[in-house]
């Protein structure tokens, strides 16, 4: 097993597939562990419900799993379980057939965000960023799918232009587009409704 | 753009001014060297690209502050519930999802590896009957005296004849339904696999308590974290509630204090 600097044994996304398909269960539970976090991520910010991104991730790995033998390598295990993800979540919209982000709380809940956080970050930090966070939310159901979509792949999980135009199946010029009209857009909605960027945001990124 | 006027000239407009493209391009670093290089000392020299650039850059800021509510994850898959389709389908990447969801999952079939395990388990099971059945003659004369006592006397009577007539017409069935019998060799190369089977059966389930153990490990630990948290939270939830109490006790007081002084000026007034 390979070894990495912190001389902690690691295993490639590759290695792990390789595994898996001769049904390793452990190697591909490896996997989910790895990708769970960045595919719940993608999910609850493309449809913007709890449980449904839950449900969304767990859908994403038994459907990766059960189509592990078709999966020939022609693309990046990042690549296919976020394509597979999307896909899912693509469905979820539509037979949803409504917003897709959730209408956000009035209230907010000290102990929920309480049982969220560390412990080195103090409440009204917690209620800047939860605040925070609901006003980008609010603001990106403003984006339609496509836009929503590509800022998101963006943003939140660093991926490249050329990544998210082969997601997305369209020119890399249109997803350059698509985010130069998506930022637009929430920059107006957002510059309204905030008075300078907070210095208490804390950046999360997935990858 | 700035600096100098002559540089808004359409003749000296750089083709990346107000270019979408560029500008995200620009904003994400996402481009080749040279695009980059290119968009850069544009930008250097135009102010309309360098507060577009600046106010894309602010909005990234605040978009960073965004962040899904955590949420226990722990997926993990089990063999009962990972059905993958047959190994021998290939699935192009496009239509990974419709290719899977058009199946229900009562119609597809289990793995290669799973439908071994179940083979070896029955197998198994034949062998531990078939090695009961033929260890009973040597113990006892009768296979009645290895069941219970109250069924001794009818048993006895019936047991030995009427299982080898039993035996014989299952034998007979068989060999009806499966006129080419498996061949010797192929029994011993399915034991051998069998075994391999078995053993990886049980090193998956070592291997599963392992991790189970682990997960409860780290599970413990987040409880008594958040537990931590909670405490926290309610106490400064407590002390916000007692200080709201002890203003509100404290101007109550002054009231009556008022109240009683007033009184009090009232019935010196009354006796004078």
């Amino acid at each position: 097993m390979p070894v990495n600097a912190s001389g902690v044994m690691t295993w490639t996304d590759e290695e792990l597939v390789a595994r898996s398909r001769t049904g390793d269960m452990d190697s591909f539970n490896q996997l989910i562990l790895r990708w769970e976090r960045p595919i719940y991520a993608l999910a609850y910010r493309v449809i913007g419900q709890e449980e449904d991104a839950r449900d969304v991730a767990q859908e994403t790995f038994l459907r990766a799993f059960r189509a592990l033998p078709g999966f020939k390598g022609q693309a990046k295990f990042s690549s296919w379980i976020y394509r597979i993800a999307l896909n899912l979540c693509r469905d979820w919209i539509r037979r949803k057939r409504r917003t897709p982000v959730s209408p956000l709380p009035d209230d907010v809940d000290l102990s929920e965000l309480a049982a969220e956080q560390g412990p080195s970050e103090s409440v009204e930090d917690l209620v800047a960023r939860r605040e925070l966070s609901a006003v980008v939310e609010e603001a990106m159901k403003l984006l339609p799918e496509e836009q929503r979509t590509a800022v998101i792949l963006k943003e939140y999980h660093g991926m490249t232009f050329q990544e998210i135009a082969d997601l997305q199946g369209c020119p890399l010029s249109t997803v350059k587009t698509r985010l130069y009209q998506g930022l637009s857009v929430l920059r107006k909605h957002l510059k309204e409704r905030t008075p300078s960027p907070t210095g208490r945001a804390v950046r999360v990124r997935e990858h | 753009m700035k600096k100098d006027p002559e540089d808004q000239s359409p003749r000296n407009r750089s083709p990346y001014c107000g270019d979408p493209g560029a500008l995200v391009s620009y904003l994400y670093n996402d481009g080749s060297p040279d695009e980059l290089a290119s968009i850069a000392a544009h930008v250097q020299t135009c102010d309309t690209c360098t507060s577009e650039l600046a106010a894309l850059g602010d909005t990234r800021e605040l978009l960073s502050g965004w962040s899904p509510p955590p949420t226990e994850l722990g997926l993990t898959l089990t063999s009962s519930d990972a059905l993958p389709v047959a190994a021998s389908v290939t699935m192009p990447l496009p239509s990974v999802t419709a290719a899977v969801a058009d199946v229900p999952w009562w119609r597809q079939s289990s793995p290669v590896w799973m439908q071994a395990v179940a083979a070896s388990m029955v197998f198994a099971a034949g062998m531990a009957i078939g090695a009961g059945r033929g260890a009973t003659p040597a113990v006892s004369g009768t296979v009645a005296e290895a069941g219970p006592p109250a069924a001794t006397p009818k048993t006895e009577s019936v047991s030995r004849g009427e299982l080898a007539d039993l035996e014989q017409r299952l034998r007979g069935e068989l060999a009806r339904l499966t006129p080419a019998a498996t061949p010797a060799p192929v029994q011993t190369a399915s034991r051998v696999d069998d075994e391999a089977l078995l053993k990886r059966v049980h090193s998956l389930l070592t291997e599963s308590e392992e991790r189970q153990r682990t997960e409860l490990a780290q599970r413990t630990a987040q409880l008594l974290r958040d537990f931590e948290i909670q405490r926290k939270v309610d106490m400064a939830t407590v002390q916000q509630n007692i200080g709201q109490i002890q203003g509100t006790t404290g101007a109550e007081l002054k009231q009556q204090r008022e109240l009683y002084n007033m009184l009090m000026n009232r019935a010196g007034l009354l006796a004078k």
